[in-house]
């Protein structure tokens, strides 16, 4: 199955059945939907000779087409090769690589298998995946490649990984009671029922439907996607894996959060719970990054994120009194500052959000007024951050001070880039001796 | 350019204002034209003023770029975040000669733009801000 070391590669030989599972799954739904209409047409002869056909022919084409799949490592890239008819070569440049995520589908799951993802910086046509291998091969494939792309040498010992973070089962569920969503949900499916129990009519089931999918979508899915929520630290950085019947293992490197968002909404006050949530750049899902934590744990780990930032101690400033004309309850929650490192944006009444971007990291600043707050001498001050779910904005700011704001935030972004953490972090940090070409 | 189309949607809204309440309701109606006629003018003046409002100054580090009236925003985009540089004219741009350049950063709210150069300056500034962007290149 693998090759010499430095040799093709190829795929898990079950891939071309686990895939074909989903072809299989998709013939059948098309099937079943159009069943109304076909059933004329179907008879058990036609069935028997339509599948005679077509799963020797699945078959030879899964078989082919695992045939010609092979990857292959060499110095600074990943050769992906794969096509039956047109044969198709893909080069991971490995400086680009933004991350590796190790991916286990239920069906991959329960055979033992896994798929690797690979983002590369620049966007969503740069996601490839090897899909699928063995779960061994998959952490070795991954460590090796990431080690090679911080420019450590691949040969030298690693650190064994240390667990910085882990969700107890019980704190996720409480954490779930403990938001609106689910218990609106409730309700409206206890309203929406009312009528079935009163004379027996279906209408009320028909109705709760979507608001069952709506409580599936903020409870369960939340559960089993945040079930067994566990953080550790590697020398690629922090590893986050999840899930409960999906799971993935993906991994953040230092330097690679962009910005990040604290939420504190209003039941988690009380128990002093917080959420973290960051933009990674070439990454637009799995932005979580503590799906529950104490405030204080949470913030400990920001601290490895986004290196020397302070939350807490940044000077925060609220804007001028006459923003309270536009928002009268807002304005006395906002507040914003910097430091040396950070800049730190916090808003919120209900659901207390604070923002933070480190000063190397915005890609633009923009000032913006509308006619309101033009009149009043306000404006507000965006820090564009990659694409994700974090916005960086300090609302409602005096112009004069938006105006420094905006100088300042560029002076800053500009020095702050040239002490940023570099691409090859570890070969740039100690020296070109610890990295291989 | 928006002028054109200012009038290209100003003056048929007063024709129709005028003729529709002035044929079925009496001559008095076809007052309400003043309505889009009034603000086509006003758009006439308010377009001059944004038009004027577009300036960009090619810093030593950053590119910055302000504009609008009443809806105001400036821009600030550090050459080394520049990912793309494009130059573009559509079918009215090219109507009337002008392009506009467009900047892309990673970031898909930057929206930096600069419309209504002359295509030789367009090119320019191109050359110039895709120079400088080589130059100051940062991971992200």
């Amino acid at each position: 199955m693998t090759g010499p070391p430095d040799g093709d590669r190829r795929l898990h030989p079950l891939t071309p059945l686990l895939r074909g599972w989903a072809v299989v799954a998709a013939v059948l739904f098309f099937v079943v939907r159009n069943l109304h209409d076909l059933s004329q047409d179907i008879t058990p002869d036609r069935v028997g000779l339509g599948l005679l056909l077509l799963v020797p022919a699945a078959l030879v084409y899964g078989f082919l087409s695992w045939r010609f799949t092979r990857y292959r490592i060499e110095p600074d890239r990943l050769r992906l090769q794969s096509g039956v008819l047109f044969r198709r070569t893909r080069h991971l440049r490995l400086d680009r690589l933004q991350s590796v995520d190790i991916v286990r589908p239920f069906a991959a799951r329960l055979t033992g298998l896994a798929v690797l993802r690979f983002d590369l910086a620049g966007g969503e046509r740069d996601t490839s995946t090897l899909q699928y291998l063995t779960l061994a091969q998959a952490v070795e494939l991954r460590d090796e490649l990431l080690s090679r792309a911080s420019g450590a040498d691949p040969a030298a010992p690693r650190s064994p990984d240390q667990v910085l973070f882990s969700l107890s089962t019980g704190r996720l569920l409480a954490s779930i009671a403990l938001t609106l969503g689910p218990w609106a949900s409730l309700v409206l499916i206890g309203v929406a029922f009312l009528p079935t129990l009163v004379n027996d009519s279906v209408t009320g089931l028909i109705a709760a439907l979507p608001v069952l999918a709506g409580f599936w979508h903020t409870t369960f899915r939340r559960f089993a996607e945040s079930y067994g929520f566990t953080v550790t630290e590697s020398p690629d950085g922090l590893r986050i894996s999840s899930g409960l019947v999906n799971s993935r293992h993906h991994t953040v490197p230092p330097g690679r959060v962009q910005a990040v968002r604290i939420d504190e909404p209003l039941l988690w006050r009380r128990t002093g719970w917080a959420r973290i949530e960051i933009n990674v750049a070439g990454k637009h899902d799995s932005t979580v990054l503590l799906p529950v934590a104490p405030r204080a744990e949470a913030l400990e780990l920001l601290a490895r994120v986004l290196p020397g930032a302070a939350v807490d101690e940044v000077p925060l400033t609220p804007p001028p009194r006459r923003a309270r004309w536009i928002a009268p309850l807002l304005w006395s929650r906002s507040r914003c500052g910097a430091d040396g490192r950070v800049f730190v944006s916090r808003k919120g009444l209900i659901r207390r959000r604070t923002e933070v971007v480190a000063h190397a990291k915005p890609q633009s600043i923009a000032l913006s007024q509308n006619p309101l707050t033009a009149r009043l001498r306000l404006a507000t001050v965006e820090l564009h951050s990659t694409k994700g779910p974090v916005r960086v904005t300090a609302r409602l700011r005096d112009l004069d001070e938006a105006g420094q704001m905006l100088a300042e935030q560029a002076e800053r972004s500009r020095l702050g880039r040239r002490t940023d953490v570099p691409a090859r972090w570890i070969a740039d940090r100690w020296g070109p001796g610890g990295g291989t070409g | 350019m928006r002028r054109a189309l200012l009038l290209a949607v100003g003056l048929p809204a007063t024709a129709a204002a005028a003729l529709a309440p002035g044929l079925l309701a009496g001559r008095a109606w076809a007052l309400w034209a003043l309505l889009p006629l009034a603000a086509t003018g006003w758009g006439w003046g308010a377009v001059a003023r944004n038009w004027r409002s577009w300036r960009f100054a090619e810093r030593e580090d950053d590119l910055l770029i302000a504009h609008g009236v009443l809806w105001r925003r400036q821009l600030v985009v550090p050459y080394g975040r520049m990912q793309a540089v494009d130059v573009s004219a559509g079918p009215l741009e090219r109507a009337f000669g002008v392009a506009s350049v467009r900047l892309h950063t990673a970031s898909e709210r930057t929206g930096a733009r600069i419309p209504g150069l002359l295509p030789a300056e367009a090119t320019r500034l191109r050359d110039a801000l895709a120079e400088r962007g080589e130059a100051r290149q940062a991971g992200l």
